[in-house]
């Protein structure tokens, strides 16, 4: 794997804390994911993308537990974000999920059935 | 209760419970208001699993009507619950001052959402939002798919109404 850079993101309720490994990324959110988080959801997403394939990364870890809730602005921005995977087809996604949130349950088996060949949900 | 941006009033004449909320285009009301529904649906019914289901519902429907209100004016948004042979009920039922091309559009998602393989059609959705620039269009769908509420849609004199009900006791 080749270097990959990438840095915290922090927005109001709502933070992003990436951290490099040797074969993988992970990143853990936290907070709710609402109000204006999407504005900067985005873009992050599609950094983390692009230094995914720079740097042939073949698995990334999303840690939710902490995340209390997303709405449909930055869903959004995750579907895109797994459109993208499956076109480039590189790496896998691994979303760690807290089962106390019901949410979650419901939110990332329509991930995982929108892409089933790329995404597993533990 | 009554504040600058917002009024509500929960009532319950024997076990049928009753919720309505009036509010203004402040988007830091919806997680405020989730939250609370949350609480209050967990109290009335005993489900914290049907709580959070109310609680998406809830979410999304606010954010819609303060997206998509074709004026500054008030927004409104009611819950009910009952008991039905056994089963619970609710509804929750938003409504809102919208334009014919946000009624054509809304109305036209809540018919796809009404087709019996919900999660199909959501999947479908999720397809197109990968390709959108601007906006979601995900959380009617939201509410069909993950909260599993049946949806629909009318309106009348410039507003529009939607109306989500859990499927539980549905035949």
């Amino acid at each position: 794997m080749n270097a990959v850079q990438l840095t915290p993101l922090a927005a109001e309720g709502f933070s992003v804390v990436p951290r490099v490994e040797k074969e993988s990324i992970s990143v853990a959110l936290s907070g709710a994911a609402q109000l204006n988080a999407h504005l900067v959801l985005g873009p992050y997403l599609t950094a983390l993308h692009k230094e995914c394939l720079r740097g042939n990364v073949t698995q990334v870890r999303v840690d939710l537990t902490q995340l209390n809730f997303m709405n449909s602005s930055c869903l959004k921005h995750f579907v895109t974000w797994v459109a993208n995977v499956k076109d480039a087809g590189s790496y896998r996604i691994i979303f760690v999920t807290n089962t106390a949130l019901r949410w979650q349950r419901a939110c990332l088996a329509a991930l995982r059935g929108f892409a089933p060949d790329h995404i597993d949900v533990e | 209760m009554t504040g600058e941006q917002f009024q509500f009033r929960a009532d319950h004449v024997g076990d049928r419970h009753y919720f309505h909320l009036v509010f203004e285009k402040r988007p830091r009301l919806v997680p405020i208001m989730r939250a609370f529904i949350e609480g209050y649906t967990a109290e009335v019914v005993d489900d914290a699993d049907l709580a959070s289901r109310i609680a998406l519902t809830v979410h999304e429907l606010m954010e819609n009507a303060m997206g998509y209100s074709s004026d500054e004016g008030s927004a409104k948004l009611e819950i009910e619950f009952w008991r039905d042979e056994g089963s619970q009920r609710v509804r929750v039922r938003s409504s809102n001052a919208a334009s014919e091309a946000n009624v054509k559009d809304v109305c036209s998602i809540t018919d796809r959402l009404s087709q019996a393989d919900v999660f199909a059609v959501y999947l479908e959705m999720f397809e197109e939002a990968s390709r959108r620039q601007q906006g979601s269009k995900l959380g009617l769908a939201r509410i069909a798919a993950e909260a599993d509420m049946k949806i629909c849609c009318s309106h009348a004199n410039g507003r529009i109404e939607i109306v989500a009900e859990n499927r539980e006791a549905r035949s």
